[in-house]
C-alpha cells in the first residue's frame, strides 16, 4: 500500500485529502507544516507527497526546495495544491520540480487519478528517468501527469 | 474502526496503559473479538485478565478493554468507564467520517457545477448545451445512462439526446417529459426495464423538467442500473437542471443576436445595392428641371429610377417598386431595372409601352415563381414638341400638376409587371406647358403613417404639390420629405420613398 504525506496547516483540509485518499487505497500519514514534513519524511518512507502551498514555519515552495536540495529525499514525487490559482505560483512550482499542481477546492477523483498514475509512473521505467531529472534540478511536469 | 482509532491514537492508548500501571495494573490492554491489538507492557499477552469492559457502540461490541493483576468494584467501574468513554470516541469518530464523506462530496459537486458553468460557456447551441449538461451530470452523479429533451416554442424541431447512446425509449422519455410538464412536477422517479446488451435490466430514472423562459420546454434526467438515486443525487440535479435552463436561455439569446445582427448586415448591403444602382448624376435636359431622390426604409424595400439618355432619342425615365422587403427585394429590383433599361436602350424605336411589355414578358415567368410583382411608371420626354408620353403599370402616385389648373392623379391602366403575362399598359401622352410639373412618386410617400398611425394619403400629397408647385423641383422634393417627415412626428419610415420631380422650364 503505497504511503502519502498530506502537508496542510488546517486540520480539516488535512482531514478531507486524509479521507479521500484512505478511501482509494492509500496510507496515509499527515503533517501540519513544512518543518513538520521534513521530521516525518526522514523517519518514515513515503511514496509521494501532497503539500498545501501556503504555511507558516516553512511553506510549500520552501519544502520543495528543500527537499530537492537533500541527497536522499530529492527524488519524492509532489503534488502541490492551492487555493490562490495564480499562474505564477504554478510556474514557481513547476520550476522547483513539482510533479502536479491543484487548485482549491479540489475534486476528489482528480487528486486521486493524479496520486494514482504519478505512484504507477514512479513504479514504472519512466519513474527512474523521473528520479533522475529531479536529482538534477530538473522540473517534471506543471500539471497532472 | 478500532484498529484505525488504535493507530491513530496510539500514544493516547499508550497513556492510558501507563496509568493503569501506575495504579498496580500487571498489564492493560485492547482486544478485538479475542485478538490482543495492543498491550502494555510488551511481552504480557494478558491470558487471564483480572478485569475486562467491553467497548459497545449501539449494541455492537467493537472490543475490549483488558487489565491483569487489579481486582475490586473500583476498579472494575474504572475499566468500564474507560471503555464508556473509548465507544463515545469512536462514535464521534465514526460521525466525524460521514461528515468527512459529506463535506468531499459537497465539495466534488461544487468544484463539478463550477466546471459545468466553465464548460457552457463555450457551446452556442442548444443541442451543444444540452449534451454537455447530460455528460456532466452522469460524470457527477455517476449515472450510466443520460438523456436531455428542449421542444422550442415553434415545435417544429423537438430535440432529444441521449449519452452514451439511444439505450432509453424514446417514447418513454416523451411520456416522461409531458407527464412532467403537464403536472408541474419537480421531479419523477420510475422504474423501467432497460435493453442494453440484449440482456434485460431495470433501471431507475430521474426526470426532471426544465424551465426555459417561463414554461416547460426542456427537460433531463439520468437513469442508474446499479443504484437508486438518493436525496443529495436528487438535489445536485436539480441544481444540474437550473443551470441547464440558465444556459439554455443564454444560448437562445445568443441566437437572437445573431440572428438580429445577420439581418441588420442583410440590410445594410441591401440599402447599399439599392443606392449603388440608382443614378449618379441627374440628367440635364433642355427646358426641364429635374429631381429624383429615395430614402431607403430600415427594413428596405425594392424602389428605384433610373434615366435613360441616348444621343439621338428621346429622354426616358423610369420609378418602380418591387413588393417586399430587404436583400431579395433589392435584388429583384435590380432585375427589373435592368430589364426595362436594357430594352430602353437597346430596342430600336423604345416607347414606354413597348419597353413595359417587353420587360414584363422577361420578367414575367421568374416573378410568379417567386411571387412577387413590380409597379412602373415609364415616360419619355420628347424635347422637341415638350410631349411627355408615359406607360403606368399599376404605379402610384404619379400626379400632373398643371401650372394654371388643380392636380390630377395619373392612374395605371395596367396591371404591374409579374402580375399576367401581356402587360397592357399603354402609351398616354400629355403636353407638358411652362410651369407645369410631373411628380412620380412610390407608395413610401401616400403610406406613410402618422403617430395616430392614419396614412398620409393621396389626398393630402395632392394638396402639398399645389403648394410647393412654384418651388424648383428639388425644393418640391426637399418640402415632400419635409412634410412627410412632420407628419410622420419621429416614427420610422416602413417603406422606401422615392420620387422623380420633373418641371417644364418657364424660360
Amino acid at each position: 500500500m503505497p504511503t502519502v504525506l498530506v502537508v496542510d496547516d488546517y486540520a480539516p483540509n488535512n482531514r478531507l485529502l486524509e479521507f479521500v485518499l484512505e478511501q482509494s487505497g492509500f496510507a496515509v500519514m499527515m503533517a501540519s507544516d513544512g518543518m513538520h514534513a521534513l521530521n516525518t519524511l526522514r523517519s518514515v518512507p513515503i511514496d509521494l507527497i501532497v503539500t498545501d502551498l501556503r504555511m507558516p514555519r516553512l511553506n510549500g515552495l520552501d519544502l520543495v526546495q528543500q527537499l530537492r536540495a537533500d541527497g536522499q529525499l530529492c527524488t519524492l514525487p509532489i503534488v502541490m495544491i492551492t487555493a490562490s490559482g495564480r499562474a505564477s505560483d504554478e510556474a514557481q512550482a513547476a520550476g522547483l520540480g513539482v510533479d502536479a499542481f491543484l487548485t482549491r477546492p479540489v475534486d476528489s477523483d482528480e487528486l486521486v487519478d493524479v496520486v494514482s498514475q504519478i505512484i504507477a509512473r514512479e513504479a514504472s521505467n519512466e519513474g527512474l528517468s523521473l528520479r533522475e531529472r529531479r536529482r538534477q534540478g530538473g522540473s517534471v511536469s506543471s500539471r497532472g501527469v | 474502526m478500532l484498529v484505525a482509532l488504535l493507530s491513530s491514537q496510539y500514544a493516547r492508548f499508550k497513556a492510558l496503559a501507563d496509568a493503569w500501571i501506575a495504579m498496580g495494573a500487571t498489564a492493560f490492554g485492547v482486544s478485538q473479538e479475542d485478538y490482543l491489538l495492543a498491550y502494555w507492557p510488551a511481552g504480557h499477552l494478558l491470558a487471564r485478565p483480572s478485569l475486562r469492559a467491553p467497548i459497545m457502540l449501539e449494541d455492537e461490541e467493537l472490543g475490549e478493554l483488558r487489565v491483569a493483576g487489579l481486582h475490586g468494584l473500583m476498579y472494575e467501574q474504572r475499566l468500564r468507564a474507560d471503555a464508556t468513554m473509548l465507544a463515545y470516541t469512536l462514535q464521534l469518530e465514526r460521525e466525524l467520517q460521514q461528515m468527512t464523506a459529506d463535506l468531499v462530496t459537497s465539495q466534488d459537486q461544487q468544484v463539478a457545477l463550477y466546471r459545468l458553468t466553465q464548460t457552457m460557456r463555450d457551446h452556442l447551441t442548444v443541442e451543444e448545451t444540452l449534451r454537455a449538461v447530460v455528460s456532466e451530470a452522469m460524470r457527477m452523479i455517476k449515472a450510466q445512462h443520460g438523456y436531455a429533451m428542449y421542444v422550442p416554442v415553434d415545435a417544429q424541431t423537438a430535440l432529444l439526446v441521449q449519452l452514451p447512446g439511444p439505450s432509453l425509449q424514446p417514447e418513454l422519455l416523451w411520456q416522461l417529459f409531458w407527464q412532467a410538464q403537464a403536472n408541474e412536477q419537480d421531479q419523477h422517479v420510475v422504474d423501467v426495464a432497460l435493453e442494453t446488451t440484449g440482456d434485460p435490466t431495470t433501471c431507475q430514472i430521474l426526470h426532471l423538467p426544465i424551465k426555459v423562459r417561463g414554461a416547460y420546454l426542456a427537460g433531463m434526467g439520468l437513469a442508474s442500473t446499479t443504484s437508486e438515486f438518493s436525496a443529495p443525487d436528487k438535489k445536485l440535479l436539480r441544481a444540474i437542471a437550473d443551470q441547464a435552463s440558465v444556459q439554455i436561455e443564454r444560448t437562445l439569446l445568443y441566437k437572437e443576436m445573431f440572428d438580429q445582427a445577420k439581418l441588420r448586415t442583410e440590410m445594410d448591403l441591401a440599402r447599399r445595392v439599392q443606392l449603388d444602382l440608382l443614378p449618379r448624376n441627374l440628367p440635364h435636359i433642355a427646358g426641364l428641371d429635374i429631381y429624383a431622390a429615395s430614402r431607403p426604409a430600415y427594413e428596405v424595400g425594392g424602389d428605384f429610377y433610373d434615366f435613360i439618355i441616348q444621343e439621338g432619342r428621346p429622354f426616358m425615365f423610369v420609378t418602380g417598386d418591387v413588393t417586399g422587403k430587404g436583400l431579395s427585394a433589392a435584388l429583384l429590383m435590380t432585375m427589373t431595372r435592368s430589364a426595362i433599361h436594357s430594352k430602353a436602350r437597346f430596342m430600336p424605336y423604345p416607347t414606354p409601352e413597348s419597353v413595359m411589355r417587353q420587360s414584363n414578358e422577361d420578367l414575367y415567368s421568374d416573378f410568379t415563381r417567386v411571387g412577387v410583382f413590380a409597379t412602373a411608371f415609364i415616360g419619355q420626354y420628347d424635347t422637341k414638341d415638350h410631349t411627355l408620353t408615359y406607360a403606368n403599370a399599376g404605379h402610384s402616385p404619379v400626379i400632373y400638376q398643371p401650372y394654371d389648373a388643380e392636380p390630377i392623379l395619373l392612374r395605371a391602366d395596367g396591371t404591374a409587371i409579374g402580375v399576367l403575362a401581356i402587360n397592357y399598359s399603354r402609351n398616354q401622352r400629355l403636353r407638358l406647358r411652362p410651369g407645369d410639373l410631373l411628380v412620380v412618386a412610390t407608395d413610401g410617400f401616400s403610406d406613410m403613417r402618422g403617430a395616430d398611425d392614419e396614412s398620409f394619403g393621396i389626398e393630402r400629397l395632392l394638396t402639398l404639390v399645389t403648394a410647393l408647385r412654384t418651388r424648383s423641383a428639388e425644393g418640391i422634393a426637399a418640402g415632400m420629405f419635409e412634410a412627410l417627415d412632420q407628419f410622420g412626428q419621429g416614427r420610422s419610415q416602413d417603406d422606401d420613398q422615392t420620387l422623380i420631380v420633373m418641371k417644364r422650364q418657364i424660360s
